[in-house]
């Protein structure tokens, strides 16, 4: 029950009820006090007519007269308890049926016996003004005359309070029902993902057919629970390929310095130690390489990024790799446009493409053609890296990107494995796309950078 | 050079102490970042080696506070940190340089050499002269006893790199960061055909040779 009422949906409608009692208490106010003063305001105008009317029949008459003139006005009143009452200059009374009032101008309200019941004292509304020759003239009603506003008044406070209650009744259960079904709806697909951590990550969240937001919110956990359970099944697989990658070299370490304990000759002990120095170098190097990549595709966006001439780049690793090339008879023939801008890491990038041309030497035989050509098309930067050896059948595509991998017939070639993996993991980080196709023959990558524009 | 040493490893502390000992250095050994800072605040070094990760007071911070105290000695980090960040980070807090462990020992001595070695700002000479050989470096011309040397680009860009590090060793590493802004092994023998190139027009008509091979560490130029 207490988990009810501690949904958003149950303090939402509870907020939304008290907002609304609000604004009724508000508005019962304003007609509240509105109602009284135009009440008070009509009051005041009958009254200022009387005066004016005993003011202008003043004006044909002596002062003597004006007292008559009252008596006769109060005997025959024009409203509901309005009197009457007469002073001359020093204050004593001339005329009238109105009991003393405070000596008061303008208009004011006292508390005097009634018109109806003298016994009971009541608010009376009054208006003071001269007449005549210095003469003051004060014309006054009881406030509960006005039976009927109070009446209305009633009427009006009673509703509203009605109303007020009735809403917040309709809030409570109407927001106890609502939330009640969120609630089931939550419980359900917390129980769901409860059962999937305890089991099984290839089980997913049902989705309902309502399209709703709950079935949009199962929709996107069952896509991050694909990605997971992808991205486990590739751990496991990198477990496995490392711990077979690195134990190889190990092994040839260890063995290497065990028969150097052994030897006598101290030659052959110093070349058995350089050749263990370089096994070493080698599992750092796989190791460096796996650690790298791990940490670029764990990065959100790349860490020291900017803009720099992506043609300066290709530049220089046409040179540094040529010589290479030249040593297996391979020709490298490079069109690249001038002043190619893009932002990135210029170090990881750098690294992206000598893996793909060395890739491309590497896997080629000798006297094979590669090509370098860099142009701007239009919203991006297009980077072919083609060369006309064995390439690779289409069914392996998307598995040279994995850690590790090496087809078949590379099994014995230099090279971790590793090289792909860093081109995918720099590529994810700047939003590049790689696509690997047909050169008819061998492998043409296409490498897309968005450019700055 | 007078070398203030951070490094907690005792094993590794005493390696490179010893090896660069052997070398004419003077090393001074900490274990600890506080030591190690209030050392560096103190004693008169010409070079910091300084670990990333230190008991008492990190690397970073050691450096940090040595900057802030406008202490500019040179500052060579080493680390087994070498993610992709941390390179800059280094760079960003002060260092001067970042050499990530485990590394050659020839490549320690080189990297120290050439800091230790680094001209006092201001004092940039628009020429430099080793033996009969002249670089002029505002008209970017080559001359070795009198005769105008022709060299491309990337050529000369190495032998004004050799030039100003004479009589130090330079690594392939050193070079390939240097002279092609590469910070990445790129595994060709780039800087060795490279430099067969250079000293055929340099050395190979002259005497005498001033490029030399140094056996397992790297390249030389000196009389």
């Amino acid at each position: 029950m207490l988990r009810l009422l501690r949904t958003s949906s149950f303090r939402l409608t509870v907020a939304y009820a008290l907002l609304f009692a609000a604004s009724v208490v508000i508005l019962f106010g304003v007609t509240y006090v509105e109602m009284t003063r135009a009440a008070t305001q009509q009051q005041d105008e009958l009254l200022e007519s009387e005066i004016k009317k005993i003011q202008r029949a003043a004006k044909r008459v002596t002062d003597g007269d004006i007292a008559a003139l009252v008596e006769e006005q109060a005997r025959h009143p024009p409203g509901l308890s309005i009197r009457y009452r007469l002073l001359d200059a020093s204050g004593a009374v001339l005329a009238g049926n109105l009991p003393p009032t405070p000596d008061t101008d303008g208009a004011f309200w006292f508390k005097g016996p009634r018109a109806d019941k003298p016994q009971k004292n009541g608010r009376i509304r009054a208006r003071a003004a001269t007449v005549g020759e210095g003469l003051t003239l004060i014309v006054a009603q009881d406030r509960e005359a006005q039976e009927e506003l109070d009446e209305l008044r009633e009427v009006v406070a009673r509703d509203f309070g009605l109303a007020i209650v009735l809403t917040i009744l309709l809030a409570i259960g109407g927001g106890a029902l609502l939330s009640a079904g969120v609630l089931r709806r939550v419980a359900s697909i917390n129980k769901s993902t409860r059962e999937i951590v305890d089991h099984s990550l290839s089980r997913r969240l049902p989705v309902g057919s309502a399209g709703d937001e709950f079935d949009r919110l199962a929709e996107s956990v069952n896509g991050m629970l694909a990605r997971i359970e992808s991205q486990m099944a590739a751990m496991r697989q990198v477990s496995a390929d490392i711990a077979h990658d690195l134990r190889t070299p190990l092994t040839r370490l260890r063995s290497g310095l065990e028969s150097a304990q052994n030897e006598a000759d101290p030659e052959r002990v110093r070349v058995a130690v350089t050749r263990a120095l370089s096994e070493v170098d080698g599992v750092l190097s796989t190791f460096s390489a796996l650690l790298r990549i791990a940490q670029i595709e764990a990065a959100s966006s790349a860490p020291s990024s900017g803009p720099f001439d992506l043609t300066e780049v290709l530049g220089t690793l046409v040179e540094v790799y040529e010589p290479d090339l030249e040593a297996k008879a391979q020709t490298l023939t490079s069109r690249i446009e001038p002043d190619l801008a893009i932002a990135g890491d210029r170090d990881l990038i750098a690294q992206l493409f000598a893996n793909l041309l060395q890739n491309a030497s590497h896997h080629s035989p000798q006297g094979a053609r590669i090509e370098l050509l860099a142009r701007r098309a239009d919203t991006h930067i297009e980077v072919v890296v083609a060369d006309d050896g064995p390439g690779i059948p289409a069914e392996e595509r998307e598995k040279v990107f994995r850690r590790l991998y090496r087809l078949e017939r590379s099994r014995t070639t230099p090279g971790s494995g590793l090289g792909l993996a860093l081109v995918a993991a720099v590529a994810g980080m700047h939003q590049i796309t790689l696509s690997l196709e047909d050169n008819q023959p061998g492998l043409r990558v296409i490498v897309r950078v968005p450019s700055p524009a | 050079m007078r070398i203030l040493l951070l490094e907690d490893d005792k094993d590794t502390a005493s390696w490179i102490s010893t090896g660069l000992t052997e070398h004419g250095h003077v090393v001074l050994s900490f274990a600890n970042g506080q030591d190690g800072l209030h050392a560096a605040l103190t004693e008169p070094v010409d070079l910091l080696i300084v670990d990333r990760m230190l008991p008492g007071l990190d690397g970073l911070s050691v450096v940090r506070r040595l900057r802030a105290a406008d202490v500019r000695t040179p500052v060579l980090f080493l680390t087994t940190l070498n993610g992709i960040d941390d390179r800059v980070e280094g760079l960003n807090a002060g260092g001067d340089d970042y050499l990530p462990k485990p590394f050659a020992f020839a490549e320690l001595v080189a990297r120290v050499a050439a800091l230790g070695r680094r001209p006092a700002l201001g004092n940039v000479s628009p020429r430099i002269q080793v033996a009969d050989l002249e670089i002029d470096l505002l008209s970017r011309s080559v001359r070795r006893a009198g005769r105008e040397i022709d060299l491309q680009p990337r050529e000369y860009r190495l032998l004004v790199y050799l030039a100003r590090h004479a009589d130090q060793v330079v690594t392939r590493t050193m070079l390939l960061e240097n002279v092609w802004d590469l910070h990445f092994d790129p595994q060709t023998n780039v800087v060795d055909s490279l430099m067969s190139r250079l000293r055929a027009r340099i050395d190979r008509d002259f005497k005498p040779e001033l490029i030399h091979t140094v056996r397992g560490a790297g390249y030389c130029l000196r009389a």
